[in-house]
């Protein structure tokens, strides 16, 4: 314990940031395209189109589940928000499970037509990778999540510590100096969205924290079902009467909840025992009316369609959780300020990337021998290429595999979350193939040559490829497409900056020995 | 938004410009001591007017998110400016 302050953080802050640097730069990434995806959704369901009209969409899922599921235990309506167009209706039969709710999914359009969308989880898929992993059951998942988020704020607060001038090298970024440039990109990137890194970290944990420090509920209630009461609205599930009752007009109880909120939209109906005398609807607010996302729930009886007693109002905890979730997940964002989340979330993606790269630029000077570095150090330098590029390229893939895949073919919709990992999972066995400089600017170019695909399959495979849509002004395919070859261009100079990047003496003996093999 | 932004970048522009190090990146030559406070106060009078002027508009809770935001990129922005300098 001889060493000072600044080298024990130093310490801290490089194998923290190793050690959970592939896994935050997952969480990153993903949770970054999360803020579009709405817009995500929109574009891998080529056929919803039109605008969205909330009445009409809602009026017509309820007709069809009327028509197609009576006697179920539940229907709910997942109406659209600002910034989609279909809204999503689901019954559960009794004795079904909540997650079997995919099996009756339907969407309907803004003018309350059912529409055949192929089956895809969207936006959403990435959304929940981003905290539920994938193909692990969903609370390890989180687990892994949480502590990776718990380490990211020792490595935020160790590296503020370790930065030697934060005010100094403030906007210093030096290009083509190798270790200096690496060190100064992820500096830069970390400094300047610093309150951003931190919030949305802090937050993060704080989304999941029932989980992460369950032991406040019990301390407090007796049930923990009651504190769901209290903090989600959650009421007693009613009773089946067994008597039928036909139920009062949906749109005026959706009025009545409008002029409630003073015209703040409602974004989710659930109805419990439809068709009952005892049946009752549930109308809670679009999780983006406020920067608390948590919305209030209001109750109506569905038989008279009277608004049953009002929710009690939140306390102050409650309140600042939801406010807390709110500004994490960025729901409530007008589109300029969804853009600075996205910028910011993109900030962070670099942040940890350019700190998995620093890792190696550092400790390649101080190897024993370059031409054979040790195989903690071969291991690191290819998980990380294998990561910064792989996952971005898998993306691409789910992307394409939304537009490839045959509608209608069975599991079409884990076919094409396979297929991110297909895509993810073949860069990584390439990149462990190549030896690591070639590694570098060929899984940079595969990534670039992916995301450049996804438009044009998009255009050769539906009629809304991006200059159609730029004609019709179709403003959120256009920005889709476009984002696709700014991303593919990102990658495609990466690669070419790598390629071009006068090679290290290590490099050039190494080729050296390639061309005599 | 559209006033906020342009006045965050001036504002650390002149953050910038009062730093000797970048005086030589941007200008070619070191500004007095004089004049580098006055860049400095000049950043720091424009980064809290883009602070009044967020929260005049959207509010406290809602300005102050716009800002931070928009504090972020306007610095990067800076930042590849004097960049753009350095390498010339």
């Amino acid at each position: 314990m001889k060493e000072g302050l600044r080298q024990s953080m130093a310490w801290l802050h490089t194998w923290v940031g190793l050690l959970f640097g592939w896994l935050l730069f997952a969480v990153f990434v993903t949770g970054t395209t999360a803020y579009f995806q709405d817009e995500i959704t929109r574009w891998m369901q080529p056929e919803i189109a039109g605008e969205r009209n909330l009445d009409a969409s809602a009026e017509g899922a309820l007709a069809y589940m009327k028509t197609h599921a009576q006697g179920a235990e539940s229907w709910t309506i997942q109406l659209p928000n600002e910034r989609s167009v279909a809204a999503m209706g689901y019954w559960k039969e009794k004795g079904e499970t909540f997650r079997q709710w995919r099996d009756h999914a339907f969407m309907v359009d803004g003018q309350g037509r059912k529409v055949d969308a192929r089956d895809t989880t969207g936006g959403w898929l990435l959304y929940r990778l981003h905290f539920d992993l994938h193909y692990v059951p969903v609370l390890w998942g989180r687990w892994a999540v949480g502590l990776a988020a718990m380490f990211m704020l020792v490595a935020i607060v160790s590296g503020v510590i370790t930065h030697k001038k934060i005010f100094a090298d403030f906007f210093t970024m030096r290009f083509g100096k190798g270790q200096r440039s690496w060190l100064d990109a992820h500096n830069l990137t970390a400094v300047l969205a610093l309150p951003f890194h931190f919030m949305i970290t802090y937050t993060g944990l704080v989304t999941l924290m029932s989980q992460y420090m369950p032991w406040g509920i019990p301390a407090a209630y007796e049930h923990p079902a009651d504190y769901y009461r209290d903090h989600l609205g959650a009421g007693e599930p009613p009773k089946r009467s067994g008597i039928e009752a036909p139920m009062a007009s949906l749109s005026d109880m959706i009025r009545q909840a409008r002029e409630h909120w003073q015209g703040a939209e409602p974004g989710f109906i659930a109805i419990a025992l439809p068709g009952d005398a005892h049946a009752v609807v549930k109308i809670t607010q679009d999780t983006g009316a406020a920067m608390g996302t948590r919305g209030e729930t209001l109750s109506f009886d569905a038989a008279t369609g009277a608004m049953r007693r009002l929710p009690p109002v939140k306390g102050g905890a409650s309140q600042t959780e939801s406010v807390m979730v709110g500004l994490h997940a960025g729901r409530f964002a007008p589109l300029a300020l969804r853009w600075l989340y996205f910028f910011s979330g993109v900030m962070g993606s670099a942040m940890v990337a350019t700190g998995l790269v620093l890792w190696t630029a550092k400790r390649r000077q101080q190897l024993p021998d370059p031409l054979r570095p040790h195989v903690g150090f071969r291991l690191v330098e290819k998980l990380n290429i294998a990561t910064i590029s792989g996952l971005p390229c898998g993306i691409a893939v789910y992307f394409i595999a939304n537009r490839l895949l045959p509608t209608g073919i069975p599991a079409r919709v884990a076919w094409e979350a396979h297929w991110l990992f297909i895509g993810w999972g073949g860069v990584m066995l390439y990149v462990f193939l190549r030896p690591p400089r070639r590694a570098w600017v060929e899984a940079l170019a595969i990534a670039a040559t992916a995301f450049l695909a996804v438009p044009l399959v998009d255009a050769a495979t539906t009629d809304r490829g991006m200059l159609r849509s730029l004609l019709a002004g179709d403003l959120v395919f256009v920005a889709f497409d476009a984002c696709m070859l700014v991303t593919a261009a990102a990658f495609g100079w990466a690669a070419w900056t790598v390629h071009r990047r006068p090679a290290a003496t290590r490099h050039a003996t190494r080729r050296g020995k390639e061309a005599v093999a | 938004m559209v006033l906020c932004l342009p006045i965050a970048i001036v504002g650390f522009m002149g953050l910038c410009l009062g730093m000797s190090r970048h005086q030589r990146d941007v200008l070619g030559r070191v500004l007095s001591p004089m004049r580098s406070a006055l860049c400095k106060a000049f950043g720091w009078t424009a980064l809290a007017s883009s602070f009044a002027l967020a929260i005049a508009r959207d509010g406290a809770a809602m300005g102050a998110v716009y800002w931070a935001g928009m504090l972020s990129l306007a610095a990067v922005l800076v930042a590849l400016w004097t960049t753009w300098f350095s390498r010339r």
